[in-house]
């Protein structure tokens, strides 16, 4: 069979006259961890859900496994999914809700006794069998939530944020358990999230998603290192890339023979070997890690306005000729507000974006 | 976010086993084939009575007016209509001041919480019926609990429904015995509404308790306020149960409220044609009243939330 | 005196509060509060427990002016009242009318608050209104009219009768509460069933209905309530002695007794209240809890 495990083929949604999935084309290959990323209201979670069933299709088809499941019911498409808010049954002990599907495919007692016996084993949960949901913290909610689904045995794994209710310190670790069950059981899933950070950590594929459309997909540090366009630049990464408007120059002075020069006035490096016309309308990016801090006589010269160590790494933010630049280093910084320094810029880390289409050139 | 035409369609809609379109009319409609059936038959049915006369053999002919007008300039009415006017006031004026003392003492209180509670619900669960018997004998003038403690104080023993002030008082008193524990729940779930922290902030103002409860509590319970009005004004102009068992309308008529009026007419003298006219006035005020009190307590600060 | 207001006004100024101080503001909360909780369980109590007091005395005893207590408690009373002419019938008539209100109303309510809970479609808020303006109406009011089409209908003395009216008036009652309590049940909890397999009807019998459950406790509570304490329609509706309700019976009880005999007349009042109340005693935490979270109005 050609393609993947999991495809979309011009796949839209409107609700009502609001069209908020534009013709979504993906193939998700067997075994893959995916994860759809985008600010809240891109869609990410819409498409989820119509995987799952819980969304008609306008229009559009989803395959699942080589079987067109448009009009399949969402319990017969072979997927479990994780909800954000868990939505475990109150009324229901543990134990119950782990059976509630198979209980539902008439599954024979000895085999629901046998499934959920390996479930709780695999997701220790088999001293809190007997409780409720209420009595459960929430990390243990989340691990029942994901033995509900384990216990379907599906063909396809769905997580609608399944870790944003979390703290920050059982994110770090339920993050990890995820990826290690994923990399146990080999299951094709597919992960919504609006965490960059649970994108770039867990992903196999990382899907950027923004108004309904797919902006990039492709390897997690794949697209950090290489942005297709102004929206995947700006959404990945924190502190966000620098993104300057500038216009392409001869170089004056320098090793290449290309600069931009940018609002304010500014000439930055461009690497050489690029191939743009003097006078093209850009924007020139560059990640904060790779702007080094130097002194005012040697770089180009900027103004400190704010300093924020944040232990193993500092902050900073500087003006650049009226322009707010955001720098990352490793090292400890001496300086503070209103000090004069200077930066250099690695030629070979800059982006370029064409101003008028936003994509990289 | 979501626009009004963009609301995306709630689950069960989307849902291929449930089907779309006609289902929720299904689900929705034997309820209502009772609920109009029976309710908005008998609201309809009593404005066309209210303009027709029916004679012996219950045959009815069309008056237009003549019934409303003959009830209105019947002094009998206006009396009652007057009396219950007085009668919803004063049950209205004591019912929410016992209300809100209950509730406030139930949110207070600090042991035996959920017993009291319980406990001060009971007469919400007795018959009208039965709560003008228990009433009656209360009152009874010889023997019965009231006169008794008056006595043991050394004070007269009146006729209390023998009197027709008296009798006045005693079924205002059983209407609210019987209607003022739903309202006082009612304040008490708005009082807990209520952060505490709110009443911290007021007292390091410099609020005192009573500045406090009208300026703070009082507002911020407006919603629950304006349900138990629309609760006790409801009751009040509808009272019929109590008065006919306690008073029966009596002594010299001093009880006689609309409803009891409608009963007589309608039932005894069999005039349902002016009979049904008074249901139209009941319906007419306590509608009024009713729409009165949404569009006061709970719209207008729908609107002022949305406003803001 | 001098050193009392010194004190009080030391107080005042925020010196840790003094024996005393502790002392009037404990004795002054205990009155601010315990006088109207006294006059509350008093008030509440005292119309009761002077029926059920006077059921045991003897008949001509509660004339007399002076016993609080009975002298000689008996449950002759009670006796008298079970084995009348008609008590069976009185009582089977109201168990069996509450029942069919209360269980009818329920199924209708609970597929139609669904509908409302979880579906968008046009007139719904129309639809919902019409359902809901009828708690509104005073029931007395609607009497003349139901008299006049019952009669028409030839089922004046039956049992359709008040059934029907019964249900009519309870559905809105039930739907209001229900509608409420679906609403509060998370809809990603029903999407999981789904997921899981479960069709309309196992969704609400596995999970909308257990969720919801003490919002159908308190509207079949106040179903039972309406049922068993309905006067209006019966009174309207009903001429014969032996299609008579409780309350009706009560009501007529007055004008059939020759000798007032008092005592007896209590220990009607306190079978027809008892059943109710034990209903409510049972299920009290629930519905007392409904009503003051908002979810009954």
């Amino acid at each position: 069979m050609a393609g993947g495990y999991v495809e979309y083929h011009g796949l839209k949604k409107n609700f009502g006259s609001v069209p908020v999935l534009h013709g979504i084309d993906l193939q998700i290959e067997e075994g893959a961890f995916v994860v759809l990323v985008g600010p809240s209201g891109c869609g990410k979670s819409t498409l989820l859900r119509m995987t799952a069933g819980l969304e008609s299709v306008t229009d559009g088809d989803i395959h699942i496994a080589g079987r067109l499941v448009n009009r399949v019911r969402p319990s017969e498409r072979g997927i479990a999914m994780v909800f954000q808010s868990y939505a475990l049954y109150p009324h229901m002990s543990v134990n119950e809700n782990l059976a509630f599907s198979l209980k539902m495919r008439k599954t024979p007692l000895a085999a629901i006794v046998e499934a959920i016996a390996s479930v709780a084993g695999t997701l220790k949960l088999s001293p809190l069998l007997e409780r409720l949901p209420a009595q459960l913290s929430g990390g243990q909610r989340q691990r029942v939530a994901m033995g509900r689904a384990l216990v379907r045995e599906p063909a396809v794994f769905l997580f609608d944020e399944p870790l944003s209710n979390l703290d920050a310190k059982l994110r770090v670790e339920m993050r990890a358990e995820i990826k290690a069950l994923h990399q146990r059981l080999d299951t094709t899933t597919i992960y919504v999230t609006h965490d960059q950070i649970e994108a770039m950590t867990m992903a196999d594929v990382v899907v950027v998603m923004h108004d309904g459309r797919i902006e990039q997909v492709g390897p997690p540090l794949e697209i950090y290192d290489r942005p297709e366009n102004l929206f995947v630049a700006d959404f990945l990464g924190s502190p966000a890339m620098n993104l300057f408007d500038g216009i392409v120059v001869a170089s004056d002075a320098g090793a290449t023979p290309l600069a931009v020069e940018v609002t304010g006035g500014a000439r930055l490096a461009l690497p050489a070997g690029i191939d743009v016309a003097p006078g093209r309308q850009v924007v020139y990016g560059i990640r904060p890690e790779h702007v080094a801090l130097t002194t005012a006589a040697d770089g180009e010269p900027v103004t400190l306005t704010l300093v924020e160590p944040a232990g193993w790494e500092t902050h900073l933010h500087a003006d650049l000729h009226g322009q707010e630049l955001r720098i990352l280093t490793v090292e400890r910084v001496a300086g503070g507000p209103g000090d004069a320094a200077g930066i250099r810029i690695d030629p070979a880390r800059v982006h370029l974006f064409d101003r008028a289409t936003g994509r990289r050139l | 976010m979501a626009t009004r035409a963009g609301t995306p369609p709630t689950f069960a809609e989307r849902l291929g086993d449930v089907g779309r379109g006609t289902v929720p009319y299904l689900l929705v409609m034997p309820g209502l084939v009772f609920v109009l059936g029976v309710l908005g038959y008998a609201v309809g049915g009593g404005f066309w009575l209210s303009l027709h006369e029916t004679d012996m053999f219950l045959n009815k002919t069309y008056v237009g007016a003549a019934n409303y007008i003959a009830v209105f300039e019947d002094p009998r009415f206006q009396a009652a209509l007057a009396r219950t006017l007085v009668f919803v006031v004063a049950s209205i004026g004591l019912g929410i001041v016992m209300s809100m003392v209950f509730a406030l003492v139930l949110y207070h209180v600090g042991f035996g919480k959920r017993f009291f509670r319980g406990m001060s619900l009971v007469p919400y669960f007795v018959s009208g019926i039965a709560a003008a018997v228990m009433f009656r004998f209360v009152f009874t003038t010889s023997g019965g609990f009231v006169n008794q403690m008056l006595g043991a104080v050394g004070l007269g023993q009146p006729s209390w429904l023998g009197d027709p002030y008296l009798a006045f008082i005693v079924a205002v008193l059983a209407n609210c015995w019987f209607m003022v524990p739903f309202a006082t729940l009612i304040l008490l779930g708005g009082l807990q509404t209520v952060d505490k922290d709110i009443y911290d902030a007021a007292t390091i103002d410099g609020a005192g308790p009573l500045q406090t409860f009208v300026k703070i509590t009082l507002p911020m319970i407006k919603p629950m306020l304006g349900v138990s009005l629309i609760w006790v004004s409801y009751i009040s102009f509808s009272t019929f149960d109590i008065i006919l068992a306690l008073t029966n309308g009596g002594p010299q008529r001093a009880t006689e409220v609309v409803s009891m009026y409608m009963y007589q007419l309608a039932f005894l003298q069999l005039d349902f044609g002016q009979g049904a006219v008074l249901m139209v006035v009941l319906l007419t005020f306590n509608t009024v009243l009713s729409l009165g009190y949404i569009y006061y307590f709970v719209l207008g600060d729908r609107r002022a939330e949305k406003g803001s | 005196m001098a050193t009392l207001s010194r004190r009080s006004e030391l107080a005042a100024i925020g010196r840790p509060p003094s024996l005393l101080d502790t002392l009037l503001a404990r004795f002054g909360r205990l009155i601010l509060i315990g006088l109207p909780l006294t006059f509350l369980v008093i008030w509440t109590m005292v119309p009761i427990a002077w029926a059920l007091l006077a059921s045991l005395k003897d008949p001509l005893e509660i004339y007399e002016s002076t016993t609080f207590l009975p002298r000689d408690p008996s449950l002759q009373a009670y006796w008298t009242v079970l084995t009348m002419d008609g008590f069976g019938k009185w009582m089977f008539n109201s168990i069996l009318v509450t029942v069919v209100a209360t269980v009818v109303p329920l199924a209708l309510s609970i597929i139609a608050a669904y509908a409302f809970a979880r579906y968008l479609f046009p007139f719904r808020h129309l639809l919902l209104l019409l359902y809901l303006v009828p708690r509104i109406i005073p029931r007395v009011s609607l009497i003349v009219p139901l008299n006049d089409l019952m009669t028409d209908l030839g089922l004046i003395n039956t049992y359709w009768v008040l059934f029907i009216t019964y249900i009519a008036s309870a559905v809105p009652l039930a739907t209001w509460i229900l509608v409420g309590f679906f609403k509060a049940v998370p809809r990603e909890i029903e999407e999981s069933a789904t997921i899981d397999g479960a069709g309309f009807w196992r969704r609400l019998r596995h999970v909308i209905l257990p969720i919801a459950w003490p919002g159908v406790v308190t509207a079949a509570v106040l179903c039972i309530r309406e049922g068993w304490n309905e006067f209006s329609f019966v009174l309207a509706l009903v001429t014969e002695s032996g299609m008579r309700t409780l309350p009706y019976a009560l009501y007529t009880l007055k004008d059939s007794m020759g000798v007032q005999d008092y005592a007896l007349y209590n220990a009607f009042t306190v079978l027809t209240v008892l059943p109710l109340l034990l209903v409510y005693l049972l299920l009290e935490r629930r519905v007392v809890e409904s009503i003051v979270s908002g979810a009954v109005k």
